[in-house]
């Protein structure tokens, strides 16, 4: 009996529940009248359904857009239809993600988003933490030469040959556990080598108009960093070695309150240099660039070092190498307007937009001629242009090289039998140029794209001295390290290098260029090879391709057979790295 | 498929609603209804619409059997039979897996792990076909005679796939016979619109600052961010769910449909009885009316039939021990009210009674969260400041600053605010001001609807990041 009351008791309890609702719609009902009742559901009806109506409408009808300026990306497309792609959910889940990609006024409804996202809270001491935005990252492909450099044609970053499948993160699926499962959509990919990068993704903090990545890299990869400059070193007797690690805006902008937030940048400068042979020579660009913090060394609203702040650099370089550096004055300064970065992208942080930053860039007197070797054709160059004056907008900081690009060549009319080659990511590309001044060849060379073997081609060209030039967050991802050990002897599998000339003749190009433009084919890749070496293809992302590498024998048969096409590691066909994902 | 999408909000939703209204009999609504429940269950993995019109046909005829038979051998047969195979099938997708993992940890066995693929929904909709069966069995419902219309209970697109778990007995006659007005298509979109919000701009939001302190290294974590990590997921597990189960609500009322309410505030409780009376409704009335009551409720063995059900509860969310250990701590913090606990908490000012629940119900939460049982340890010790983490970190104090209103608001919005303020307009307004109030609420909707589209469509935003230098 006890049980019985009980369970009417709790029985009647679950019905009040519904019974209330209902006696709540009922009086509500009762009270408007059937009129002023009609009137206003009616009206709530029309006006909401009239809403998702209108959308649904435009989705239809609307040209769908292909590519985001804002997000540098392609937008998903509407999938290829196969049974069994839709017997496997990946045809409907890419509907979904074009749907999302193309939805009508997409630009408007993600500023929609970021603002009220700005509004959820106090920006406390001017500070506001933003985790990074997107789940997927993709590594960027050299930047695209433009067809003619006019000034009206930037060189965008081009389009990502990979592109990623899901932008918008899967929907999660609503089985018993709701919650738990939406924390995932946000979750990249777990990263293979464990968890050193968790501690990279630590957001971005925006601050008085200035976003900055927060800093947290790994002990372990900077000594692996180090160990990877000190093969070089050894492996390149006669050719001194130099090692710059550049500092970001965090260490210097941070308020002190907050430093906590942000390992230091310093220390780990000094660990590696701690790690490092002692024939390599240490570049102090943290000290150079700590003394002028109140000058304009980095952007408010990008990841990138200004030209001054480069600049520093240059100075702290020309101290380790011998040369007494150019002031300022020499150069002819010209600028940039109205720059919006990347960190805006990021962050879509309104404060960002008050206040845009300026690129300044320095011309030289000294002449120079350059050509430029893009990806897929190491052997054959086009007349290059150090600064893309064309450059606007968010690409703005590729007025430096006017981009990322393998390599760049400079031969100078210095002759003092001092010849460079700079290791370097992007923000290398505002310091190399400086180079020009002291040099009689300056080669650049973009670790992630550059496709010959370092090693020899150093050899080959009777390079003197040899620069890395990281910012402290590549120097710490395993990403960049595991480029600039393959670089030493990876070996070229594309079309094999010109019989005539054996290696490049920069003069001989710059001053006939219609024999560097008339040989399409050496572009041309060769499919077949690629096939038949299944770690080149990325079937295995988890495990990114072993670098032939110290096959001292492959080596060998490659100098003294070098029409055969060898094993292609082209680098953008390497799966983008986990751990880039999290990585600066 | 879920609701908290773009394509289900701006396409497969308005062509349901096109193909439902234009069909003018019943008939033919019930048939859109079974079909665009198909497309929404196909959409993510296509070969399970077999497995649940498999299950339908099976329970309709296990049906028609036992009310054929009623009192004799055949019906007992058909229950046992439904009993075995559902819970049979439920056991095979999910919880082989586990199952085997443990014997071989166990018995130092090598089996094979089989490793099925987790069919969408079929811990709910294997519930509800259950009820269904045991209810005919019981006499409590009459059994269905259409085929078609038990399909259509079963796959209803609105709670297949989380709930609430309808029971057949609540929506049997609405299948057959169902008035529908402005009024009530009305009501239901306002709902609808309110679980969007929920999931949208609370729980997801929760979801991606809760996995900064909660997935980050566990060296990296002050006290406080543990604290506030707990709280953020125990604030985005109510949302979550609620959320779906106010959108699942307010579609059935636009077609028609009245579903049980499946949450009543269970954070404002002040024990973890009371807790489990206003969380996930519709399950724990499940457990109570097939497990416990049979098991002889209270008044057999009562802590025994505690130990089973909440045994069954933990596993019931997952296969995994910290699921398990979940629904334990639960039944073990209500035997402990049954037997003394409940009746120290009454004499006590209700605040403690308060803090007690949500005290209890965040450290479940992370019991709940965290699947790897020793990263859970390490966690605890951060909450309860044994593993020698500093107090406060800038990172909390950011992100909660940067979020303070927000915070505010999804703290507010779990009592019952916007039931008292309905409750008042509809008692107190008179006819003209309510009209008025009703209007500015559309308003509101559409304001709301606008954020959430914001929200989902700002989840596709996924700058390059530019981070290669």
């Amino acid at each position: 009996m006890a049980q019985d009351r009980e369970m009417e008791k709790k029985d009647a309890r679950r019905d009040t529940l519904e019974q209330e609702r209902e006696r709540s719609y009922a009086l509500i009902r009762l009270k408007l009248g059937a009129g002023r009742l009609r009137l206003v559901n009616w009206l709530n009806i029309l006006a909401v359904l009239g809403a998702v109506g209108a959308l649904f409408v435009a989705g239809l009808l609307l040209e769908k857009p292909t590519q985001s300026a804002l997000e540098k990306r392609d937008l998903a497309q509407f999938p290829q239809f196969s049974p069994q792609a839709l017997w496997q959910g990946d045809y409907t889940r890419q509907i979904e993600t074009w749907f999302a990609d193309t939805f009508p006024f997409r630009d408007a409804f993600v500023g929609l988003a970021a603002s009220t996202e700005e509004l959820y809270g106090l920006r406390w001491d001017d500070l506001r933490i933003v985790a990074p935005a997107g789940g997927e990252q993709q590594l960027p492909a050299p930047s695209r030469a433009p067809e003619q450099p006019a000034p009206s044609q930037p060189a965008s970053p081009s389009q990502p040959e990979e592109q990623l499948t899901s932008s918008a993160p899967a929907p999660s699926q609503p089985e018993e556990q709701p919650a738990s499962s939406a924390p995932q959509a946000q979750q990249p990919p777990v990263p293979d080598d464990g968890g050193e990068l968790s501690s990279m993704n630590n957001g971005i903090v925006v601050y008085q108009g200035r976003a900055m990545s927060l800093y947290g890299g790994s002990y372990e990869s900077a000594a692996w960093y180090a160990s990877v400059l000190n093969t070089y070193q050894q492996e390149l007797e006669g050719v001194q070695v130099y090692n710059m690690l550049i500092p970001t805006a965090v260490e210097f902008y941070l308020p002190q309150r907050y430093r906590d937030l942000s390992q230091s940048e310093l220390e780990m400068i000094g660990y590696i240099y701690g790690q490092l042979d002692p024939a390599i020579k240490r570049v102090d660009a943290y000290g150079e660039i700590a003394q002028h913090t109140e000058e304009y060394l980095y952007f408010r609203t990008d990841h990138h070092w200004t030209g001054l702040g480069a600049y520093y650099a240059y100075r702290a370089f020309c101290q380790q190498a011998g040369f007494t550096p150019l002031e300022l004055g020499d150069f002819e300064t010209r600028r940039l307007d109205n720059f919006i970065g990347t960190m805006y992208a990021q962050t879509q942080d309104n404060t960002l937009l008050e206040n845009p930053d300026y690129v300044d860039y320095y011309l030289f007197g000294q002449p120079y001629t350059a050509q430029m070797f893009p990806a897929g054709s190491p052997y054959v160059g086009t007349p290059w242009n150090l600064w893309g004056e064309y450059a606007q907008g968010v690409n703005s900081y590729s007025v430096f090289l006017q981009g990322d690009f393998p390599l760049i060549q400079v031969q100078t009319s210095i002759e003092n039998g001092r010849k460079i080659l700079v290791v370097k990511e992007s923000f290398g590309n505002a310091f190399a140029p400086f180079l020009i001044n002291h040099y009689e060849e300056v080669y650049v060379v973009d670790q992630r794209y550059f496709q010959l073997g370092l090693v020899d081609f150093i050899r080959e060209h009777g390079i003197t001295e040899l620069c890395f030039a990281n910012n402290i967050y590549a120097a710490c991802t395993p990403y960049h390290i595991r480029c600039i050990d393959g670089l030493r002897h990876q070996v070229y599998q594309g079309a094999p290098p010109p019989a005539q000339p054996a290696e490049p003749q920069p003069q001989a190009a710059a001053s006939q260029p219609e024999a560097v433009t008339s040989q399409p084919e050496a572009v041309t890749s060769q499919p077949e090879a690629i096939a038949s070496q299944p770690e080149a293809t990325a079937s295995q992302p988890e495990k990114p391709p072993v670098l032939p590498a110290r096959q001292e024998g492959q080596t060998a048969e490659a100098e003294s057979q070098p029409q055969r096409p060898k094993i292609k590691l082209f680098r953008e066909n390497l799966p983008p790295p986990p751990e880039e994902l999290e990585g600066q | 498929m879920v609701f908290a999408n773009l394509l289900f909000l701006y396409l497969f939703l308005p062509l349901n609603l096109v193909f439902y209204f234009l069909s003018r009999r019943l008939a033919w609504r019930n048939a859109v209804l079974i079909a665009f429940s198909f497309v929404f269950y196909a959409w993510g993995e296509p070969v399970w619409v077999a497995l649940l019109v498999a299950s339908a046909g099976f329970d309709y005829m296990n049906g028609r059997l036992i009310e054929a038979y009623r009192g004799r051998w055949p019906a007992r047969a058909a229950l046992v039979f439904s009993l075995v195979m559902n819970l049979g099938l439920l056991c095979t997708f999910k919880y082989s897996g586990f199952l085997v993992e443990n014997l071989n940890r166990l018995t130092g066995l090598a089996l094979p792990v089989p490793a099925f693929a987790l069919p969408i929904g079929i811990s709910f909709y294997t519930f509800q076909t259950l009820s269904y069966v045991v209810d005919v069995y019981r006499g409590d419902t009459q059994a269905q005679k259409n085929p078609a219309y038990y399909l259509l209970y079963l796959s209803m697109y609105h709670q297949l796939v989380a709930g609430p778990v309808v029971r057949y007995a609540d929506v049997a006659r609405e299948i057959t016979c169902r008035p529908q007005d402005a009024a009530g298509f009305s009501e239901g979109l306002t709902r609808l619109v309110f679980g969007l919000c929920k999931k949208v701009l609370v729980a997801n939001t929760a979801g991606s600052l809760a996995t900064q302190f909660l997935d980050g290294p566990l060296s990296q974590l002050s006290v406080a961010g543990a604290w506030f990590g707990a709280v953020l997921y125990t604030l985005q597990i109510y949302y979550d769910f609620s959320g779906y189960s106010d959108m699942a609500i307010g579609l059935g009322r636009m077609f028609g449909f009245h579903y049980r309410e499946n949450f009543n505030y269970p954070y404002i409780s002040r024990s973890a009885t009371e807790f489990w009376r206003r969380w996930h409704i519709s399950l724990s009335s499940f457990f109570r009316d097939y497990v416990y009551i049979p098991l002889g409720g209270n008044r057999r063995r009562p802590y025994r039939n505690l130990l089973v059900v909440w045994f069954l509860t933990g596993l019931w969310h997952g296969a995994s021990w910290n699921f398990i250990l979940w629904g334990l701590y639960w039944g073990a913090f209500i035997a402990l009210e049954r037997l003394f606990l409940r009746r120290v908490l009454d004499r006590l000012p209700r605040l403690v009674g308060h803090l007690y629940l949500l005290v209890l119900a965040v450290c479940g939460w992370m019991l709940f969260y965290f699947t790897d049982l020793g990263k859970l340890g390490g966690f605890l010790r951060v909450l309860f400041g044994a593993a020698g983490a500093p107090l406060w970190d800038s990172r909390t104090e950011l992100t909660l600053l940067n979020h303070l209103f927000w915070l505010v608001l999804a703290a507010v919005f779990c009592m019952p605010v916007v039931r008292r303020v309905k409750e008042f307009a509809a008692q107190r307004l008179s006819g003209g001001k309510l009209a008025i109030s009703l209007a500015a609420q559309t308003a509101l909707n559409l304001g709301l609807l606008a954020l959430c589209t914001a929200q989902l469509v700002g989840q596709s935003y996924n700058p390059f990041l530019y981070y290669r230098f």
